[in-house]
C-alpha cells in the first residue's frame, strides 16, 4: 500500500499571470491594427460618458472610433453614445469591474472593423477596475470636482495605474470646495508622470486639448509599429 | 467585490498543482498580497473558504503575507520603501519605477502527497504554463 508524506512545493507564481498574458496579446493585436484603445475609469457619476460624448463629438469625423460600454445592467450609456459612434454595452450583470474576456466579446460584436480609437467606459468604480488590465494603451482616471480632492490618496492604485488624469465638472469648482492644484498634487505623488486635464465636457471646455493628447498618443503607437 | 476572481484564481492553480503532482490534499497555501495588488485580505479569505470547498482542501490552513511597497529611483537608483503611496525618491524627488507590493503571488504550499512521488515531479505542474 502507498503510504503518504507531507511534502512543500515552492510554486512562486504570479496568481495574474495568464491574464496578464491575454491582455498583453489583445494591447499587441490592437497596435498591430493602429487603434489606441482607452480605458476609462472613475466612481459613479464622473462624467465618463458625457466626456465620450464630447471627445466623439470633436474626433468622430475625423478617426474611426468605437466605445465599449460597461455597466452593471442596463444600457442607457451606450444608447447615449450610439448616435454618435459604434457603442457596444457589455453587461457585467453585477460584476464591479470588465474584464479581458468580456472586452474580447464586445470586439467581436463590433465586427472586428478597424479602428484608430476604442474607448472602454469601465464600470463606476474606483477600487476593482485598477487591477484589472483590458489590454489598452492608456489608462484614464476621471475625477469630478464634487467628490473631493482627497481622493487620490483614498484610492491610489486607480491614480498609480493610469496614464493620464481628467478633473471633470469644472464649471462646479465655484460650488465645492475642490483644489484642482492639491489633487493634482497629490495624484502625481502616486503617479509621477500622469498627464492631467481640467475639463467641462457639458460647456465643452478643454476637450481640445484632450483630443490632441489622444491623437498624440494614437501617432505613439504608429511610430512604434 | 473582485477578491472572488482572485480565489478562483488560485483555486485554479493549485488544482492544477494537485492533478500534476500527486497531491491527496492541500495542508498550507502560503500566498504573497502586495499592497497594491487590490486584495483586501479578509475578503480574500472569505472568498477562499467560500469557494474552495473540494476535499482536497479540507482544512487547509491559509498564510497570507503583506508585501510592502518598494521602488527604485529612475535618476539615483536608490530603492526605497513607497511610504503612504509617494513614489517620488526621497533623496532627489525624481520619479521611481515600482520593484514589489504589487502582486499577489503563490509561494508555497505543503501538501499530503503519495510517497512514491519522486522528488523530481516537484516541477512537473509548472510546464504547461511555462510553455507557452
Ligand atoms: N455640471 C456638470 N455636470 C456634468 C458634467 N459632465 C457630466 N455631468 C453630469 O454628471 C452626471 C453623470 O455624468 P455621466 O457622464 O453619466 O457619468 P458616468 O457615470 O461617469 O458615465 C450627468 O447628469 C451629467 O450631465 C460637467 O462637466 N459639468
Ligand atoms: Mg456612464
Ligand atoms: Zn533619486
Amino acid at each position: 500500500m502507498m503510504s503518504r508524506t507531507i511534502r512543500t512545493i515552492v510554486v512562486k507564481r504570479d496568481v495574474y499571470e495568464s491574464l496578464r498574458i491575454d491582455a498583453g496579446e489583445q494591447r499587441k493585436r490592437w497596435s498591430e491594427q493602429g487603434t489606441l484603445a482607452v480605458n476609462v475609469l472613475s466612481s459613479p457619476g464622473a462624467g465618463k460618458t458625457t466626456l465620450l460624448q464630447a471627445t466623439a463629438r470633436r474626433l468622430a469625423s475625423r478617426y474611426r472610433m468605437a466605445v465599449l460600454v460597461g455597466d452593471l445592467e442596463t444600457d442607457r450609456d451606450a444608447q447615449r453614445l450610439a448616435p454618435l459612434l459604434p457603442a457596444v454595452q457589455l453587461t457585467t450583470g453585477g460584476a464591479c469591474h470588465l474584464d479581458i474576456a468580456l472586452v474580447r466579446r464586445g470586439v467581436e460584436a463590433l465586427g472586428n472593423i478597424p479602428l484608430d480609437f476604442l474607448f472602454i467606459e469601465n464600470v463606476g468604480n474606483l477600487v476593482c477596475p485598477a487591477s484589472h488590465d483590458l489590454g489598452e494603451h492608456l489608462r484614464v482616471v476621471l475625477l469630478s470636482t464634487t467628490e473631493g480632492d482627497d481622493k487620490p490618496a483614498k484610492y491610489p492604485k486607480i491614480f498609480r495605474t493610469s496614464q493620464a488624469l481628467v478633473i471633470t465638472k469644472t464649471d462646479l469648482i465655484p460650488f465645492v470646495p475642490f483644489d484642482v492644484a492639491a489633487a493634482e498634487r497629490e495624484a502625481r505623488k502616486i503617479q509621477p508622470e500622469l498627464a492631467c486635464f481640467q475639463i467641462c465636457a457639458l460647456r465643452d471646455e478643454g476637450v481640445g486639448e484632450w483630443c490632441k493628447y489622444l491623437e498624440e498618443q494614437r501617432n505613439r503607437i504608429l511610430s512604434m509599429k | 467585490m473582485h477578491e472572488r476572481s482572485v480565489a478562483l484564481a488560485v483555486l485554479r492553480q493549485l488544482d492544477h498543482i494537485r492533478e500534476s503532482s500527486g497531491v491527496r490534499r492541500f495542508v498550507r497555501v502560503t500566498l504573497e498580497l502586495g499592497e497594491l495588488s487590490g486584495v483586501e485580505p479578509s475578503q480574500f479569505v472569505e472568498a477562499f473558504f467560500e469557494l474552495g470547498t473540494q476535499e482536497w482542501l479540507s482544512g487547509v490552513e491559509l498564510e497570507l503575507r503583506q508585501t510592502p511597497l518598494s521602488a527604485k529611483c529612475r535618476s539615483c537608483g536608490s530603492m526605497f520603501p513607497v511610504e503612504s503611496y509617494t513614489f517620488l525618491c526621497p533623496l532627489c524627488g525624481s520619479t521611481s519605477d515600482l520593484i514589489d507590493g504589487d502582486k499577489i503571488t503563490l509561494v508555497s504550499v505543503e501538501a499530503k502527497v503519495d510517497a512514491d512521488q519522486s522528488e523530481d515531479d516537484n516541477a512537473a505542474f509548472l510546464a504547461p504554463l511555462n510553455s507557452r
